[in-house]
């Protein structure tokens, strides 16, 4: 009796319960195709998010492995700030690494087959250079602009060496940071005749032009260019 | 599930669902809302949808997830800002049908949603344990307390004597 009364209000309950949700169904507000357009849109951000915290977590790497190649490079010296720079200052307080110039597509080729330096279209023959004693080792960079340098090419042992005097100087920097300086040369031996404007005498290697070539390249070469090496 | 098959379960189903969570939640808006936000999961996430051999019971059961969450953030809200509930929503002219309403709002979530599922969506206790996680015995006296305390509040000069003695019984026997 007391199951028959139990079954009866549950199927009362059951009534009363189906009434009540039929009276409150309701249309949808959104189309089926709504519906969907929503649920892209929302796995879209998702996987927007995604990628961008993955391209934020690939920067912070990479930066971080730049500071740290960038600190062993310059046994840790360089400062976050100065951290590979891209392109090459012009200013001569801070003149381009060789190492860092490799990075950078050549601007013109010395071509030591056919003895000439091709820049900016023009055609410079050498009229002289050191091109043996020390040979070049390419890439060369556009390091420094002097009025005239005095190289040592050949060290004396007793008091007369080979100079070479170069008016009109451009300093290069070859890949193991040698200066090679082009420019009008003049070469002697004996006793050095004068000091360069720094005061200075440079062992390093040099590259003599014609008078014309020398002023153009002295000009109009900014620091920075990078020039190739081909030939022996 | 094609779009279009999509679509067709979604207009013959939602009406049917939303009257089911509005019974559950006593709000035919808030019914809408988390039917909807279910039908959107399930087109983002149609991998598990698929997967359910049931369709309407899986849409069922994350709207009904959805309400109880909502209830949680809103009751936390209510305290904190220690105001007096909103008054309880009018379901329609049926005055029977908001006496209801009320009892079951009366009712802890627990109890409510197994009256609902087993009442009003046929839902055996065998399965309602299984998609809500707890052992048949307490789906049991889950529903036979909500049971005793709807027959009280909705009946309560009849219903007082027999619910009590059916539940001092219920504990003897």
């Amino acid at each position: 009796m007391s199951d028959e009364l139990s079954n009866g209000s549950n199927d009362q309950l059951s009534l009363a319960l189906r009434e009540l949700a039929a009276e409150q169904e309701a249309r949808p507000v959104l189309t089926g195709a709504q519906v969907r357009g929503r649920a892209v849109r929302r796995a879209r951000r998702r996987t927007a998010g995604t990628l961008g915290a993955a391209a934020v977590a690939l920067t912070l790497v990479g930066f971080a492995l730049t500071l740290d190649l960038a600190g062993k490079e310059n046994g840790g010296r360089r400062l976050p700030g100065a951290a590979a720079p891209a392109v090459p200052s012009p200013s001569r307080s801070a003149p381009p690494s060789p190492s860092a110039a490799s990075a950078v597509p050549a601007a013109g080729t010395l071509e030591l087959t056919k003895r000439a330096l091709f820049l900016g279209g023009r055609v410079m023959p050498l009229t002289s250079d050191s091109s043996n004693s020390p040979a070049f080792v390419g890439p060369l960079t556009v390091y420094a602009k002097h009025d005239t340098k005095v190289v040592t090419v050949t060290g004396s042992t007793d008091g007369v060496g080979l100079y070479t005097e170069v008016t009109l100087a451009v300093e290069l920097r070859d890949a193991d940071n040698t200066p090679v300086y082009v420019g009008v040369t003049r070469s002697y031996k004996g006793k050095s005749l004068g000091k360069g404007t720094d005061g200075t005498d440079s062992t390093g290697g040099w590259i003599g032009l014609d008078g014309a070539d020398a002023k153009w390249f002295y000009q109009d070469a900014k620091i920075g260019t990078v020039i190739s090496v081909t030939g022996d | 599930m094609t779009e279009d098959e999509f679509d067709a379960f979604y207009a013959a189903a939602f009406p049917r669902l939303t009257g089911q969570l509005a019974a559950f939640t006593g709000d035919r808006e808030e019914a809408q809302d988390v039917v909807q936000e279910a039908f959107v999961r399930a087109w983002d996430r149609r991998g598990d949808f698929l997967a359910d051999e049931a369709p309407e019971a899986w849409i069922r059961t994350v709207a009904m997830r959805l309400a109880v969450s909502r209830w949680r953030r809103a009751r936390r809200w209510l305290e904190l800002v220690r105001r007096t509930p909103p008054p309880v929503s009018t379901p329609g002219p049926n005055p029977d049908h908001t006496a209801l309403v009320a009892a079951l709002r009366q009712l802890p979530t627990a109890q409510r949603m197994v009256i609902v599922l087993h009442h009003l969506c046929d839902v055996s206790v065998e399965q309602i344990a299984s998609e809500t996680g707890a052992p048949v015995g307490t789906v049991k006296a889950r529903l036979y307390r909500g049971r005793a305390a709807l027959a009280k509040q909705l009946t309560p000069d009849e219903a007082d004597v027999p619910v009590r003695n059916r539940k001092e019984s219920g504990r003897v026997g």
